[in-house]
């Protein structure tokens, strides 16, 4: 259905803004109170096509305290840094809507 | 001139957001410069902590109405940072 696909795009970009929102304010805390222990964990995703993969790669980078560094395409993990550590959930909180979106 | 401009509620609005990109970029300055390379895996840190004067960048660029670049800016933003952590975590000595 393509309607559903536009209505998860603009669920995307609005899920997207908010969360880029929350963790600018809460990178921009850690920068003052010293709270910082940079941590490497690896992540596997439900998405098949390199372009969602690519899409999900990119937004994890445009958030502020999470920073992707390799994306393994074919066994479907990405490499993703972190300013502190965190569940899986709360890294990507954008994948079901690019999985509605994209796949 | 200048009084009238700032009791118009659009620029009044535009200031402050304005100053509130200004401050996101000076907290960024202090955290670059407050973490010394004790800490471990400390240039992940200092590249999380430049994500915050982009945000503010594209905020700005926004408010002072230059869309395409705010929109390039958006979508090019994390190459580069994606690029330095790439090259830093295959170029790090292994231990």
């Amino acid at each position: 259905m393509f309607i559903k696909r536009i209505f998860y795009a603009v669920a995307y970009f609005a899920v997207l803004i908010f969360e880029i929102t929350k963790a600018t304010l809460d990178v921009a805390g850690r920068s003052i109170n010293g709270k910082v222990e940079p941590f490497i964990m690896e992540i596997e995703t439900e998405l098949k096509r390199p372009v969602s993969q690519t899409i999900l790669a990119n937004s994890i980078t445009l958030t502020p305290g999470t920073l992707s560094i390799d994306l393994d395409s074919e066994n479907q993990v990405l490499k993703v840094a972190i300013i502190y550590p965190r569940t899986k959930e709360e890294v990507i909180p954008f994948e079901p809507y690019i999985k509605g979106m994209l796949e | 001139m200048a009084f009238i401009e700032v009791t118009d509620p659009i620029s009044l609005v535009k200031s402050i957001i304005l100053i509130i990109c200004a401050i996101l970029v000076i907290l960024g300055g202090i955290g670059i410069l407050r973490y010394k390379d004790d800490l471990e895996r400390v240039m992940y840190a200092r590249i999380h902590i430049l994500g915050i004067a982009d945000m503010a960048c594209i905020l700005a660029l926004l408010v002072l109405g230059e869309f395409l670049l705010a929109a390039a800016y958006f979508i090019l933003a994390p190459f580069n940072a994606h690029a330095i952590s790439n090259a830093y975590y295959y170029g790090e000595e292994k231990n």
